[in-house]
């Protein structure tokens, strides 16, 4: 068996191609002037030049946050470009066809070709390539049903009521280090609205990726569900192979507004980084969501890149009858670390979360989940439901669970468990006795063990993410 | 004053022995590393300090055995070895030094022989497993201590009997160092019992205690810090086990402006184990801080933990209940159960539970739970005819009522009994069936 575990761990990042296509890029290095330029460089209005500013302001007052379970070296945040963005993108593409051809045969290699997601899928897709937006399918379809979704760059200029009004409204460009680096210098990113009572024909989709070399990615979503809407987002990330380090800061943004519902989906696969734990991704984002009165966020997230991952989707529960839910899966191996989780911070009466958390970690990796669930004095009748699992390959790597509980009402009802194991060899022996190689056995524990999160996929997204899994595990069995 | 002034401003007070004042110099340079607690300092988050820091709390020792209102007839008749501590200070007028059977040695650290003295050196200056700023400063400030001293294979029949009074005009400190130290295949029993004058100032109490137990050893541990009023205790309790040794726990948490119990216990050999109950019920405007830490070093070792918090009134109950399993610590089985119940609207409570493991074939679960008591169970009791409120005490006691069948000493039971009737409700009607629950 150590021949195949050999193999499989040696297993090459199927992502890791980079695209030559010529690019502009501002050197590296943050300053005023950089954001200046970004903000120029699209085009920006006035006061969205300020509140980046603003942001950078804040961000330099800020100290870098340590109390993640994860270390890396420190970050020279003067090295990274802050803007990349393919050159033949400098006038805009009117519609598909106009794209660089390069670009799309990238997104093919990936397995998402646009055309044919477009034809066969039904998802519309909104790709985003270094810091720019390529191309956004289905749009004309959406905007029959009165659906917004367009580069969020392209939405400050078309709909400024809308951003002003919602860009920080949950992640205030203050919120975190991260989250005020990306409010000052992002990109690009995805913006949608759904109108008053519309449920959304089809699901949204972006897919992102880093191509350039020495840049950072420094995304914005946005996603507005007026009342009574609905609607369903998936978001999927790669990047190239690189000895060097890239950062991802993104920020996300949710608010449901009374009786709508959002689901967010995400399956991350950026570079995790070699065997010997060169290179990766540094993958800090801030995800949020608001729900008014009730409507319903749920994250779903397959977290299975990355060389460092610090990601906390959380929803704040302040209308009466809000529902949260979280349901990850996070994989590690090699030497990825990942300190991931949620928060649900209960306001409104009768509110509820739910958290589903299955952790695997295997070769040297290290994989923490950290929760918050807070019960302000407001929340009567509120109900949380927490479980987190861990499973453990190998006898390198490690687990871990931090859950933060904060119960300020008595009427609010708090429950979490956590368990942790391995792959038992009863299971294993059963498998194999039914004529299972040792493999196929453990995929099917660890399929069985994740199917909780799984089944709240879309489907699309749950093979994908199924397959996935399948292969970034295989190896590291013993 | 700011912190770091303060911090800058310490000077240890003189030791009785030479070797500690290394140990001050070594506590002064960790206490200006950590800092003086604020916020975001992981281990006080939930605890403020600020109290603390602007009283004259840190400022005066207390040294003065004010004796006034304690009465050996009050205390619980237990049927053991007492050894009593009056604001820090030991008391030997009040102990029963003559019970101690051969092969028990209790010494001051500065009267201690060569090798003790070395022994409790090393236990001090490595024994801490959670170091945080208040460790820190206790080590800074520990002048002399106590040393109980074990035999191999010596089985203490009786209960050793700590009894804790506290007791001063202003506000003031006390420090308190023990080591207790459990030869190969020895056995004992270690009641802990803290209480306060009604009429005393508030005083800060900071205790650090060692554990060691040797291979085969057992202790039977019982921490009662039963002291009220205006009291800020803070300490830590630091075990080591080593092969099949087996440390047993029971804490009781009752009542004080603010308590911190670290209690920490290392498995050290294979085949240790280890098992913690904990009643914590904090009222009025109490705070209980209970962090533990279980580290597990090598394989086939188990621990245990189960902590209940009652939080009623305006009280906090925090507790952080963390197991580390090293990488090498195969077959470890660990586990952890908190569970919280909140009887008022203004009570808070805040836990986490951790784990941290860096082995794969264990077996390790927490589980922590938070709310009110049980509606239908009330519903049910009230359809039987019993009143709301008392049906409300029967559930509250029943919470806790396993944890204290723990302790295995039927006068200490008894006694408890007595102690929780009066934490419930005044109201005799009410609790007057407690007793034989």
């Amino acid at each position: 068996m150590s021949e195949e575990v050999n193999e499989y761990i040696n297993r090459e990042y199927e992502a890791g191609f980079v695209t030559s296509v010529e690019s502009d890029t501002i050197p590296p290095g943050l300053n005023e002037e950089v954001i200046r330029t970004i903000s120029q460089k699209k085009g920006e209005p006035e006061w969205l030049l300020e509140w980046r500013l603003k942001a950078y302001a804040a961000w330099l007052e800020m100290e870098e946050p340590t109390w993640a379970h994860v270390h890396y070296p420190k970050i020279d945040f003067q090295s990274v470009s802050y803007f990349s963005s393919p050159k033949s993108m400098e006038d805009k593409p009117k519609s598909l066809d106009e794209v660089d051809p390069e670009l799309l045969r990238t997104y093919e290699k990936l397995g998402i070709p646009l055309h044919e997601q477009e034809m066969l899928a039904g998802v519309a897709v909104d790709a985003v390539f270094d810091s720019v937006s390529v191309a956004t399918t289905f749009r004309e379809k959406l905007s029959e049903a009165g659906v917004i979704f367009c580069p969020i760059s392209e939405a400050v200029h078309e709909y400024p009521d809308l951003i002003k009004r919602y860009l920080g409204a949950v992640v205030p460009q203050k919120d975190n280090y991260y989250a005020a680096l990306n409010s000052a210098v992002f990109s690009d990113g995805s913006f949608v609205y759904i109108p008053k009572g519309v449920r959304c024909p089809m699901e949204l989709s972006t897919y992102f990726r880093i191509n350039e070399a020495k840049t950072g990615q420094f995304e914005r979503t946005l996603i507005v569900a007026d009342e009574g809407s609905y609607v369903s987002y998936l978001e999927g990330c790669t990047a190239p192979m690189r000895d060097e380090n890239q950062l991802h800061a993104a920020v996300v943004e949710l608010v449901a507004l009374d009786n709508a519902e959002i689901k967010y989906s995400t399956v991350q696969n950026w570079y995790p980084g070699d065997e010997q734990g060169r290179g990766g991704i540094y993958n800090f984002v801030t995800k949020r969501g608001i729900c008014h009165k009730k409507s319903k966020i749920s994250w779903t997230q397959v977290e299975t890149g990355s060389a460092i991952t610090w990601k906390y989707p959380s929803v704040i529960l302040k209308g009466d009858d809000s529902i949260g839910e979280f349901y990850s899966v996070a994989l590690t191996r090699g030497c990825q670390q990942a300190d991931t989780g949620t928060k649900m911070l209960h306001l409104g009466k009768n509110t509820k979360s739910t958290i589903i958390s299955k952790g695997i970690s295997a070769g040297r990796s290290q994989n923490a989940y950290r929760g918050l669930v807070r019960m302000n004095p407001s929340a009567k009748g509120a109900r949380n439901y927490t479980q987190c699992d861990s499973l453990l390959i190998g006898d390198r790597c490690g687990a871990h669970t931090f859950p933060y509980i904060e119960s300020k009402h008595p009427g609010a009802v708090v429950e979490h468990e956590a368990t942790t194991s391995k792959v038992s060899d009863d299971q294993l022996f059963l498998c194999q006795q039914r004529g299972l190689d040792a493999e196929k056995a453990v995929s099917m524990i660890v399929n069985g063990f994740c199917k909780e999160v799984f089944k709240e996929l879309p489907m699309e997204f749950a093979v994908e993410a199924g397959k996935l899994l399948e292969v970034s595990l295989e190896g590291s069995v013993g | 004053m700011s912190s770091a002034t303060w911090i800058n401003e310490q000077i240890p007070p003189e030791p009785k022995v030479d070797w500690l004042s290394t140990l001050h110099r070594e506590g002064l340079n960790q206490l200006t590393d950590f800092g003086w607690p604020n916020r975001k300092t992981e281990a006080w988050k939930y605890s403020p300090l600020t109290r603390v820091l602007k009283g004259s709390l840190l400022e005066t020792p207390n040294t003065g055995s004010e004796l006034s209102s304690f009465n050996a007839a009050n205390l619980p008749a237990v049927d053991g070895i007492r050894l009593v501590f009056v604001n820090g200070q030991f008391e030997s007028g009040l102990s029963d030094l003559e019970q101690l059977p051969a092969g028990v040695c209790w010494v001051r650290y500065s009267e201690a022989n060569q090798e003790q003295q070395a022994y409790i050196q090393a236990q001090l200056q490595s024994g801490v497993v959670a170091q945080h700023s208040l460790t820190a400063l206790h080590q800074t400030r520990v002048v002399d201590g106590w040393l109980l001293d074990v035999d191999e294979k010596v089985r203490i029949e009786k209960p050793v009997y700590w009894v804790h009074w506290a007791e001063a005009s202003e506000e003031s400190y006390s420090v308190l160092s023990r080591c207790v130290r459990l030869g190969k295949q020895s056995e004992m029993t270690l009641i802990e019992h803290q209480l306060s004058s009604e009429q005393s100032a508030a005083q800060f109490q900071h205790q650090s205690v060692h554990f060691d137990l040797a291979d085969s050893a057992r202790l039977r541990h019982q921490l009662l810090q039963l002291d009220g009023g205006d009291q800020v205790s803070v300490g830590s309790w630091n075990s080591r086990l080593a092969n099949h040794a087996y440390l047993e726990t029971f804490i009781m948490g009752l009542g004080g402006h603010l308590k911190r119990v670290d209690y920490s216990v290392c498995h050290q050999g294979e085949g240790a184990e280890s098992r913690l109950d904990a009643a914590i019920l904090p009222k009025d405007k109490q705070h209980f801080d209970l962090h533990t830490q279980f580290e597990h070093e090598v394989p086939h070792t188990q621990s245990q933990q189960v902590v209940r918090t009652i939080a009623d009134d305006q009280a906090k109950a925090v507790f952080n209940g963390r197991i580390h399993i090293h990488p090498q610590a195969q077959k470890t089985l660990a586990e952890l159960s908190n569970k919280n119940l909140l009887l008022s609207e203004q009570a808070e409570v805040y836990t986490k539970p951790e784990l941290e493991i860096y082995a794969d074939d264990v077996r390790c679960a927490h589980g922590a739970t938070v709310s009110q008591l049980d509606h239908q169970a009330l519903n049910y009791l009230r359809s039987r005819g019993i009143s709301k409120a008392e049906a409300e005490v029967m559930l509250s006691f029943g919470f806790i009522q396993t944890l204290i069948q723990r302790v295995d000493h039927d006068v200490l039971i008894h006694y408890l009994v007595e102690r929780l009737t009066s934490w419930f409700g005044a109201d005799q009607q009410l609790t007057q069936h407690l007793g034989s629950l």
